[in-house]
């Protein structure tokens, strides 16, 4: 009995390193086959690279842990930046888009969580259709056209790396305190352990995922401000497949599809997994057509070891 | 006609012994079955009937004994081996495609076909005809889906049947209450095994349909054969009687008297046909079982009165304040705790830790401004995992690697973590193994000295009786009978629990 329970600490601690070893070695290979590539510039590139992917991640971390999914965060995240182009353009003050924006975003989760636990459909369909929803809503409202020319106040939002990268690091840091010192986080884990055993508990399960999605939305609102405000326009074609990518970078760093296991410090790690990847593919001058591909490879080999790992855990 | 018949036996299992982990499942159990024969296979929870049959089925390898069909030793190592030898199994959950009629599901994976293509009308005229010959009176083209339980068990049998099955196993389901069909497949039986001279094996949990139904009986206890009885030579109170006998000696606490205060008031509880307005109280120090075969409602009474499923009617109360039924939260804070018999998958979430789970329905009381105190939940969960004597390298143990008495245990030391003053039960002690048992009740025990009281929901008639200060009877979602302490044997509860010879009391408020 405690020869078991000593093992499987330490694999449960070998398991969490995992990730991190492979972000080091992906690192130390680049630097290895590329003498520019180990410099403070592309540790900053990679930096500004990880902050559009992983403030949206963060929203993703909460959903996936709680045994949810949310296939629209891309679309949100298109709906908020046209939103915000048009507020802009409105003549808004900065503070006050930035507000409404973000206000669109968390509603934009909200309607996703209600819908969700209002019909008792599967997570997957319920924001599959929403989606759609939200991605013509954007294309309703931004006409398919570029709005640009905002504010120096708005840009500076998203320019240089200072302040984006501390955006990302306090949205990271907001994310790590509410699931590991609030009710809603703690209770977030069993939720997605088990639905049932929650309810019995007490929990009042129905409302939790409400939150859980409108924090979703909340974050593709943070990352969609983030990136108008970078590249100064926006356009109704942003986001297509970013839902995926957000997902993708949360899986590789280690948190479970199937709800209870996570957290955000695997995230981040997963983020900066596909970052320093593309980073470095780019930097050796492979095509995004390849970049998409070596993700495709990583995320495969990822869930495949865990599930090796698990499976032989389940034999032992 | 099978006792002339000089021909072998269809199936003859010898000596069969079967030893689980500290547990010997089957005793050099004898078994046989002729052909036309409905050979009746009782035995209590435990007993030894599913592990006889899944020996025959494949599932499981004996340690010793043998097995001969029509006469001839075989070997039996997969669940492949029996099919081969025209065995079919029909268990309680169905393995029929809900979704395909009756004509697809009897000849899946054999279709009639042409160059690949299904031929429709040959495959609907075929079981039209199998129908007629086996005297089922169902449309081939009916969805399986949209038809009765014990109607599915005709599909399963046709199924069996087409495929030139000589010996069908059936598991009756058991949490089926009514079925007007029940006579029809009964009639079957009967028509199948004079015309085609299949032999049935049958386990039933209704024994009062064994003269029915059956033409042999063979009861089983404590994985022993309690005697093999031609049906027509064995009377209902004689069954009842082998089944229960004399057993192994489970080590029970010796219970205290309850402290007098109200601790629970359950009354006029009413939800469909599954809770006909049930009225009970438990006592602090009290434990009250109620007990009753599977599907009269028992849990469907400690789901109702946990707010856990919504109900029609009735109230429940705890130290004399009423209870919200809305939610399993608001019985919670109002100091119920329910605690499922499915323990792997409503009682603990398997993959967390003991403290992850300690935690869960206290997060309420062990946070602040939304905020959780962990220091609290370690220093809580240490404390009741010494107070129970909870066995685990660590608090931060997952759940699924506990035994099932500890498993137990920590969801006891959940509960009162939530400062319950009521905790229902429900089967406290199925699955797990006689050591744990003996834990499970001396922590009962103690519950009761903390001025708990304890709804105990069992259908193990021992532990309901030596458990209990009072044990209910419920039959069909009513309480027929309440005996006192000692005035029962584990016949008579039996025999009240089956329908026989109790009056319905309706309301059985106080006698205490």
């Amino acid at each position: 009995m405690k020869a078991t329970g000593a093992t499987t600490a330490r694999s449960t601690m070998w398991k969490g390193i995992q990730p991190l070893l492979g972000l080091v070695i992906i690192y130390a290979l680049f630097s290895a086959v590329s003498g520019t590539f180990r410099s403070f510039d592309t540790l900053k590139t990679i930096l500004t690279q990880a902050v559009i992917l992983g403030t949206l991640a963060a929203g993703p971390t909460i959903v996936l842990i709680s045994g949810g999914l949310d296939l629209s965060i891309g679309s949100i995240f298109c709906l908020v930046a046209v939103g915000a182009g048009l507020l802009l353009g409105a003549g808004w003050p900065v503070a006050l888009v930035v507000v409404a924006s973000l206000a669109i975003g968390a509603a934009s989760g909200a309607a996703n969580g209600a819908i969700i636990v209002g019909t008792g459909i599967p997570s997957f369909i319920g924001t599959l259709g929403m989606m759609k929803v939200y991605r013509g809503l954007a294309e309703i409202l931004g006409m398919n056209r570029d709005l640009s020319k905002f504010p120096a106040s708005f840009q500076a939002i998203g320019g240089g790396y200072l302040i984006p990268i501390l955006v990302m690091a306090v949205s990271f840091l907001l994310v790590y305190v509410f699931l590991s010192r609030t009710r809603l986080g703690f209770n977030c884990y069993a939720i997605g352990g088990s639905n049932e055993v929650s309810r019995l508990a007490g929990v009042p399960v129905k409302r939790y995922y409400l939150i859980y999605y409108t924090i979703g939305g909340f974050f593709a609102g943070l990352s969609a401000i983030i990136q108008a405000a970078r590249l100064n326009f926006t356009n109704s074609s942003w986001g297509n497949g970013m839902e995926l990518d957000a997902i993708a970078a949360v899986i590789i760093g280690g948190t479970s599809m199937s709800g209870g296991i996570g957290g955000i410090g695997r995230t981040v790690i997963g983020v900066l997994i596909v970052t320093t990847l593309n980073a470095g593919l780019s930097h050796l001058g492979v095509s995004s057509s390849w970049q998409r591909i070596s993700i495709g490879v990583v995320i495969i080999f990822a869930v495949w070891l865990d599930v090796f790992q698990r499976r032989r855990e389940l034999k032992a | 006609m099978p006792s002339e018949a000089p021909a072998a036996r269809l199936v003859e299992m010898q000596g069969i012994v079967k030893r689980f982990p500290g547990v010997l499942a089957l005793d050099r159990v004898d078994f046989d079955l002729a052909p036309g024969e409905v050979h009746m296979l009782l035995g209590e929870n435990g007993a030894g009937k599913s592990t006889l049959i899944k020996i025959l089925a494949g599932a499981y390898s004996m340690d010793e004994g043998r097995i001969l069909v029509r006469g001839q030793p075989v070997a039996i190592h997969s669940p492949v081996d029996p099919l081969e030898l025209g065995l079919r199994f029909i268990y309680q959950e169905l393995s029929l495609v809900p979704q395909l009629d009756i004509a697809r599901n009897m000849f899946l994976g054999m279709e009639p076909r042409r160059l690949g293509f299904v031929r429709r009308g040959e495959l609907y005229q075929r079981a039209a005809r199998y129908l007629e010959k086996f005297h089922m009176d169902l449309d081939p083209r009916a969805v399986v889906g949209s038809l009765s339980v014990t109607q599915q068990k005709l599909v399963e049998i046709a199924r069996a049947l087409v495929k030139e099955a000589q010996v069908l196993v059936l598991d009756e389901p058991t949490d089926v209450l009514e079925d007007r069909s029940r006579q029809d497949l009964f009639e079957v039986i009967g028509e199948l095994k004079k015309s085609h001279n299949v032999g049935f094996i049958y386990i039933s949990h209704r024994y009062a349909e064994v003269h029915q139904l059956g033409d042999r009986v063979t009861i089983l206890r404590d994985g022993r054969n309690a005697g093999t009885f031609r049906v027509a030579e064995i009377s209902l109170d004689r069954i009842i009687e082998k089944m229960i006998g004399r057993r192994m000696e489970t080590q029970y606490p010796q219970l205290g008297s309850p402290r007098g205060e109200e601790a629970l008031r359950v009354e006029n509880l009413r939800r469909a046909d599954k809770l006909r307005g049930i009225s009970l109280r438990v006592r602090k120090g009290e434990i009250v079982s109620v007990t009753g075969l599977m599907g009269a409602g028992k849990t469907e009474l400690g789901r109702a009165v946990c707010g856990i499923d919504p109900c029609d009617g009735g109230q429940v109360f705890v130290d004399g304040r009423p209870v919200g039924l809305a939610s399993p939260g608001r019985a919670i804070r109002g100091g119920l705790a329910y605690l499922a018999e499915d323990r792997k998958s409503l009682g603990l979430i398997q993959v967390h830790s003991i403290r992850d789970n300690y935690g869960l329905p206290s997060s309420y009381r062990l946070s602040r401004l939304g905020f959780i105190d962990h220091s609290a939940i370690n220093r809580e969960t240490v404390e009741f995992m010494g107070k129970l004597n909870i066995k685990a390298p660590s608090l931060q143990t997952r759940a699924g690697q506990l035994s099932g008495g500890n498993q137990q245990k920590t969801v006891v030391a959940k509960w009162l973590g939530t400062r319950s003053k009521v905790l229902v039960f429900d089967e406290p002690t199925r699955g797990i193994d006689i050591v744990g048992k003996s834990e499970v009740y001396a922590l009962m025990k103690d519950l009761l000295e903390q001025g708990i009281g304890i709804l105990m929901l069992t259908s193990d008639y021992n532990e309901a009786l030596e458990m209990g200060h009072r044990v209910l009877v419920l039959y069909r979602g009513r309480i027929v009978r309440e005996y006192a302490r000692g005035e029962a044997s584990e016949e008579d509860i039996l025999r009240t629990a089956i329908g026989t010879g109790a009056e319905p009391l309706d309301s059985l408020e106080g006698k205490a």
